[in-house]
Order: C-alpha cells, then structure tokens, then sequence
C-alpha cells in the first residue's frame, strides 16, 4: 500500500510584521522552496490544501502560477490554530486513496491583517457571530479571552500553575529561541518587565505571553513515499486526525462554556493518533505544541500525556522543554518567538528535527508530535524519521 | 444535561442563527432572567442555543429560565484599559476596568455555562466553585455576584 510522507518543507524568509511584501508572492516562494526541498518538480504538484481564511493566494492563482500539469484536488480547510496540522491529514488522505501524489500544503500570514482579522466578522466565518452575539456582552476581548479561561479552570485544579511557571515559560521558549537564527525574540524577559502591572492584560497573561507578529509563509510537500529526490529526508506520517471533541461549538471562541475540561478536542486527538501510530507518550522524542500563548502548549503537553496531569509546572521549573532537556517542546521557540503562523510552522520543526537538520536539533528524534489547540476543531499527527537515515 | 423548567418562549430556529441571536436579547431584556436553551422533546439544555436539538435533532426548542444561581466553572478578568491589536475591549466596559467575565454553570442545569460579567472589588476573590448570584441589568447585560 501507498504511504504517504512529508517530502519537502519550505517558506519565504520570515521578517517581523510590516514588511510590506507581497502575500501572493510569498506563497509562490514558500511553495517553490517546499518542491525545491524535495527535489520534486512543481509541475508534478497535483493537489493543493490551504485554509479558507488565508487570502493570500486562490489555490486557482497557485496552480497556474506553478504551471502544474494537472491539478485534482482543490481542498480549503476553515479554522484558525486548530486546522495546523488538518492540512496535512487532508493531503496525506488523498495520497492514500490514491487521489493524488503530490499535494502542496501552505499557510501565508501577514501579521497586521491577521491581527485585524481577530477582531471583526467575516462572511466567511459566520459563526464568528456567536463570539459576539453571547460573549460580547460579558467583556469578551478575542482569543486571549479563551485562553486565559482555559488557564483559570487548570490553576483551579493544579495550583502549582502560577505566573511564576507563565514567566518561566516565557523564558524557557526565548531560550530554545536563542538558537534559532529566525526568530524574533531571543531576549531573556526580566523579572521587573514580566511583573511589572501595567504588563498586565488579560486573565494571568502579559503582553510577554502572546505569540509573536510576522510575515511569514510556509509550505509543505506531501508525497507518496520514494516520490522524491531523496528518500531519506522524506519524514513518515504515521497518524494524522482531526477533533471536534466532546462538546462541539459553533465557533472556537465558545469553550470557556464547555463544562467538558479536563476532556477537550486535544484529548480525542491524543487517544486517536497514539492508538493510529501504535505507540505510546513515552516513545514522543520532540513535540512541536501550539504556543498562541505561554499556558496553551503548556497544557496540551499534559492532553497528550507527555507527562502526568498536573505535573507540567515541574517540567518548566526543571528546564526539560529545552531542545537538550528531557522532553523537548518547540525547539525553534514556537510562534511565541518566531511569529504566529497559526501553529502550521510547527510542522516544518517537526519535519527539520526528524531530519536532524534543525537550527536547534534535539539528539537523535525518532518521533515527532505536532498538535494544533486544545479547541475544536483540532488536529495532530505523528512524524518519524526515515527508516533510511 | 436535561431539565424540565417550564418554556417562556419557542425558539424561532427557523429565523437562523442570527435571528436567534435577535430572539435571545429581546427576551433577556423583557424577561430579565438568565436564559439556556432547552429541546421541548428530549429536555436537554444548551447554551449557546443551536439551530436544532444536537441529541434528538428536533426542531422544537424553547427558551427557559435559567435560574438566578449558579457556580463559577471558570472566569478570566481584564486588567487593561489599552486597545491592542489582540484584544478588543468592549467601549462599554472601558471604564469598569478590572472586570471579570465568569463562566457560570446554573445550579440544577448540568453541561451549560453562561458567560456573564462581575465588576467591583468582589473579583479580587473570586474563584472557581463560588457560588454567584445572577441579576440581568436592563441593558441585558448578566452581572454575576459572590454570594455571602
């Protein structure tokens, strides 16, 4: 039977918002450097996934622009974070059933209009509206919002989470940072800054624990194994899922009303690509987790079992998160660091780990986990290495 | 999940979400009582309402009174005044800053939380499992109060 594979990764280069490019082109680029990688030829590109709110580029423009030979499947995906790694489901399920054998993946964010975005309806996302229409009225103030509730029912439960642990945390992702020539933010946060009141925004969060702001592109290849120039870089997807959860919403916005916790979208996507990959937690070697704050990936650590519930503090305060700790989590510093690329830049990490050809590379991975928020819709997957490296 | 209050009002599922949207804040401003969503067929309750019953898939749903106690399951409060491109704060609460929106699951309605608002010094502690008492303003605004 076909399987299906990670081939190539690539993106345009990554600047802080404001950069003026144009988003189009950006795609072109990321697109071209993800074939580039893999030695395939971008005539061959014969199916295209991208999210519907990424305005950057029609998949129609895309194909033409590639000159692709034939494309088959056109797939938008809706959703924000929790569509990550659904991108690369979709792509790997049409190479399975045989649909296609090269499908590009990509997300374009320009991190001005991303931020606009956040706070306005949209026809294209209708259900927006329920955001408005029953939390408005209680001071709801975006995605913040949402986290930060998520925070205090976990505090509630494991006091051991603190701002103490959010600061550290911080830190810990600036310090992984610090190896990534790409990210923006590699500075160590003082104490006086993080403490400091007027810091202070919404919940337990800072202006320190939000992601980064940049303009960036990224792109995927997704092929029928020994399609590329290379075998041995390609990167095994071993089990992909997608996860509305136990207590569907209309849009993501609306879990703080979920009375579901500690069961969340993340919980079903755990239980589904672990029994997929046959393999448990403990065989996880590096885990790429959605950062759109410095508690989310915190707790979708503990969602997919990499250490026991409540226990997550202790990983931070003993400094095991580093790329050289016992559990490495976002090596390249996570969007917090490198800009919000809606969690879809963390499958380009896990794919540059396995190949051990990352800027700040764990020893010997194995394994990788990458995972969109604990939210529905969700999804998450679980790389290996090429058994030819 | 299911409760058996009596219904103030059919819910109009055939106006769409956006009429429901319409529906719900006429009547939180007539009713001035906190309001969930209930199947008139299978009892089970929902808040925020859908456009049909998610367990029995009828059509025939009402709204009810939600009681005016509940339990906080979880609550978030804004501690800035500055706009910043992540977060919008309602024009409305800009001088109630410190408010707190708390999350609260009404006392014998299982699986539904309603978003509501708490302003002044009782926020400093507030936490989660409090019992809170809650009152509708004309503005249909649902303000929650640490009971005792």
């Amino acid at each position: 039977m076909t399987r299906a594979v990670i081939a190539g990764v690539g993106e345009a280069a990554l600047t802080p918002q404001g950069s003026g490019r144009a988003a189009d082109r950006m795609a072109v680029e990321a697109a071209l450097a993800a074939c580039r990688d893999a030695g395939v030829d971008p005539h061959r590109v014969d199916g295209v996934v991208k999210y519907t709110y990424d305005g950057s580029i029609s998949t129609m423009m895309l194909g033409a622009t590639l000159g692709a030979h034939d494309i088959r499947a056109f797939v938008e995906v809706p959703s924000g974070g929790g569509s990550s790694v659904a991108l690369v489901d979709i792509a790997r399920a049409l190479v399975l059933s045989g649909r296609a054998e090269a499908v590009l993946c990509l997300r374009t964010l320009l991190g001005e209009e991303w931020l606009k975005q956040m706070t306005m309806s949209d026809p294209v996302r209708p259900y927006y509206l329920d955001g408005v229409n029953y939390l408005r009225s209680s001071g709801w103030t975006g995605y913040l919002h949402l986290f930060a509730s998520l925070y205090t029912e976990y505090a509630a439960r494991y006091p051991s989470m603190d701002r103490e642990v959010l600061f550290a945390s911080a830190n810990l992702m600036r310090e992984n940072a610090a190896h990534n020539p790409e990210s923006l933010f590699k500075d160590q946060i003082s104490r006086e800054e993080y403490f400091d009141e007027a810091a202070r925004t919404v919940g337990p969060f800072t202006r320190f624990d939000e992601y980064a702001s940049a303009d960036l592109s990224c792109a995927v290849l997704v092929t029928a194994e020994g399609l590329s120039g290379d075998p041995a870089r390609e990167v095994q997807i071993v089990a992909t899922t997608q996860s509305h959860g136990p207590d569907p919403k209309t849009w993501f916005d609306l879990r703080p009303t979920s009375t579901s916790y500690p069961e969340s979208p993340s919980s079903w996507a755990a239980r589904a690509v672990y029994e997929e990959a046959g393999i448990g937690p403990q065989q996880i070697d590096v885990a790429t987790l959605y950062d759109c704050t410095t508690f989310t990936y915190l707790d979708l650590i503990e969602a997919f079992g990499l250490c026991e519930p409540g226990d997550v503090a202790g990983l931070v305060q003993d400094r095991s998160l580093l790329a050289t700790g016992a559990m490495p989590v976002n090596p390249h510093g996570g969007d917090l660091t490198c800009g919000y690329s809606a969690g879809f830049r963390h499958v380009l990490e896990a794919t540059r780990q396995l190949r051990g050809e990352a800027h700040n590379q764990t020893k010997d991975p194995e394994y990788a986990l990458v995972s969109a928020p604990q939210i529905g819709p969700t999804s998450a997957a679980i790389l290996k290495r090429s058994a030819r490296r | 999940m299911t409760t058996n209050r009596a219904a103030l009002a059919a819910c109009d599922v055939g106006a769409g979400a956006e009429g429901l949207a319409v529906q719900y804040r006429a009547l939180l401003r007539s009713q001035r009582v906190p309001l969930v969503q209930r199947c008139t067929d299978c009892a089970a309750a929902y808040f925020p309402p859908l456009l049909n019953c998610r367990t029995c898939h009828s059509d025939e749903l009402c709204w009810m009174a939600a009681g005016s106690r509940g339990k906080v399951g979880t609550f978030v409060t804004v501690h800035t005044r500055d706009q910043t491109p992540s977060m919008s704060i309602p024009k409305w609460l800009l001088d109630q800053v410190p408010y707190t929106s708390v999350y609260v699951e009404p006392l014998d309605i299982e699986g539904v939380r309603i978003p509501t608002l708490m302003v002044g010094d009782q926020q400093s502690s507030l936490a989660v499992g409090d019992e809170v008492e809650l009152e509708v303003h004309v503005d249909g605004a649902i303000h929650a109060h640490l009971r005792g």
